[in-house]
């Protein structure tokens, strides 16, 4: 009995070290790495937001309630006025989160958005990117929704990528929601 | 002793290339080649991910091979595979951050590749630490070598395209099933048959 | 996180995002082990009971463990062990009580191990961002996923061994012919509209 308690503490005990190892490894590793992965993101973001407001000269970061799709959120201003939200937004798609910025005017409605990360099928679902699909966006307000055919606040899907698409459509109508704090609520 | 050595390393590194090709021999690693050749640059990027991290582990695992007790052989294996898998996603989230995220969930899956376990326990744990990485090698560009054909021709008859370069122009209507799922599917299996087609024909012919 | 959300969790992983029609998740075991449809009952079940406490478990480990000591970046090595150390426990206890089923499992069972399925629904389960809760359910469901398309599968493979097959098809190849049908079946799941 004696022998087999001190065979398993043998074994788990090798098998400690080897993790221990390991952890020290990553760690290391990590350490390198850390900081450039944030910055990467850090500046895909601000590239973003440059992009959908191009005349705003600040973003202000405000209060939300993050929840499992929308993280943070910021107001565009140009000097002192107000001229409009970005939202940041990461909805799951078919392949991992599609990460976006994603661009409201004053009155609540989408102006473009920004894909930043995603990890859709290309070709297909990478097409969410194309101004094709994200023409549709423009213009809209709460809720939207994927159909057939496109009318007031509707979309269509890009075919072959349903999961991709829809994932998208989550993404726009959780950041409305977020915005409409803002909107309705303050100056 | 290193004469024994050299003599084989040719033959190792071709073993893996195409006579005991992982892919379309061996038939492992299954769940990666239909997910990741949606595209070229996908597949090699997997393959050459998934190679980096096969020759470390089989030089460390070879290395250690003496010290791994049997029973927990396994779960040693796979904590080795892991660390350098970890160590391949962070690095390439830090340098290719396009790359990683185009591959996902699909870095980290690299440590329950079936074909980086099978050499660990099929030669790594059997073999010195030089024969160990070159048949690491060997095995790694066989998977990526197989990922690249079966890549070309979805993305070709899928897309239009090579590498993100258009061939055939916007009058190509796509065959979008090809990237799809499906498709996958049934690339591979084709292409499976045309390699069991050539092995009969050599072995008739010997 | 009510009733209906979690209805539409299983509906989502079951059908429309299968693990391995749609996501490629699990193949190897899909294709290795469907050739007869007991086989594949059998190891459906080995999966079902697998993942859903590795759900758990790697759930468990990850929020209380990893997230607190900041050490992310271990997650992959640490769930692969949780993951090496249950297929163990599972591969004993099955020995034990259905040896049967552990005999015609034969090495599929440690390959349990090795099932991009398993390690990828703990991933997914944190990529997702769920609770505890929604984490076990979607593991339970993902994994009966799994077992339907290896059930409905293994219908297939029987029927076609019966079948007149081209030679260079025999074997992998015509189930990976059969799969890419299987999984255009499962393409119309695409168009349910869930209010998720």
């Amino acid at each position: 009995m004696q022998k087999i308690k001190n065979e398993i503490v043998r074994l788990g005990l090798i098998l400690f070290i080897i993790t221990a190892i390991s952890g020290f490894a990553l760690a290391f590793v990590n350490d390198l790495t850390e900081n450039r992965i944030a910055e990467n993101s850090t500046k895909a973001k601000n590239e973003a937001m440059r992009t959908i407001f191009a005349e705003a000269e600040t973003f202000e970061k405000f209060e939300i309630q993050p929840n499992e799709i929308v993280s943070e959120a910021y107001e565009a201003k140009k000097g002192e006025e107000t001229i409009g939200y970005v939202v940041s937004a990461s909805p799951s798609g078919y392949g991992g989160p599609i990460e976006m910025m994603i661009g409201i005017d004053k009155e609540g409605k989408i102006t473009d958005y920004q894909v930043t990360s995603l990890s859709e099928t290309p070709g297909l679902g990478t097409r969410v990117k194309d101004d094709e699909f994200k023409g549709q966006f423009k213009g809209k307000s709460y809720p939207v929704e994927l159909t057939k055919i496109p009318s007031e606040n509707k979309v269509t899907a890009i075919s072959g990528a349903t999961i991709s698409s829809n994932a998208v459509v989550k993404g726009i109508n959780a950041a409305l929601e977020t915005a409409q704090t803002k909107v309705q609520g303050g100056r | 002793m290193s004469e024994k050595n050299t003599s084989k390393v040719l033959p190792t590194l071709f073993d893996g290339l195409i006579k005991n090709n992982p892919t379309l021999i061996q038939l492992l690693g299954m769940c990666p080649t239909l997910a990741t050749t949606t595209s070229v640059s996908n597949g090699i990027g997997m393959g050459l991910a998934a190679t980096l991290v096969l020759i470390c582990s089989n030089l460390v695992i070879s290395l250690l091979r003496k010290f791994i007790p049997n029973k927990i052989r396994i779960a040693a294996y796979v904590v080795i595979i892991a660390t350098f898998v970890t160590m391949v996603d962070l690095l390439m989230q830090a340098f290719l951050p396009d790359l990683s995220q185009v591959l996902g969930i699909f870095i980290p899956l690299i440590v329950v590749n079936c074909i980086i376990l099978a050499r660990a326990e099929s030669f790594a744990s059997k073999n010195g630490p030089l024969l160990s990485a070159i048949d690491g090698l060997g095995m790694g560009l066989g998977f990526t070598g197989a990922l690249t054909i079966i890549s070309a021709v979805r993305e070709l008859l899928g897309n239009g395209s090579l590498l993100g370069i258009d061939i055939f122009g916007p009058s190509y209507h796509k065959m979008i099933i090809i990237i799809l799922p499906a498709g996958g599917f049934l690339v591979l299996g084709f292409l499976i048959a045309g390699v069991q087609f050539i092995m009969r024909k050599r072995g008739a012919n010997k | 996180m009510s009733a209906t959300s979690l209805l539409l969790i299983v509906i989502n992983a079951i059908f429309i995002e299968n693990f391995v029609l749609v996501k490629f998740l699990g193949i190897c075991p899909f294709l290795g082990v469907s050739k007869k449809t007991d086989t594949a009952v059998g190891m459906g079940m080995a999966v079902i009971f697998t993942i859903t406490l590795s759900s758990a478990l790697t759930w468990l480990v990850n929020n209380l463990i990893l997230v607190p000591l900041k050490l992310e970046y271990m997650q992959t090595v640490a769930f692969i062990l949780v993951i090496a150390t249950l297929v163990q426990f599972v591969e004993m206890a099955l020995q034990k009580i259905m040896p049967a089923l552990y005999q015609a499992l034969g090495i599929y069972l440690p390959l349990i191990t090795t099932n991009c399925a398993v390690l990828g629904s703990a991933l997914l389960n944190i990529e997702k961002g769920y609770n505890f809760i929604e984490a076990v359910v979607f593991g339970f469901s993902a994994s009966v996923g799994f077992t339907l398309a290896i059930v409905l599968f293994s219908g297939v493979r029987e029927r076609l061994e019966f079948s007149d097959i081209p030679e260079s098809f025999k074997g992998f190849p015509i189930a990976l012919v059969a799969a890419s049908l299987l999984s255009m079946a499962f393409m119309g799941f695409q168009g349910l509209k869930l209010p998720l």
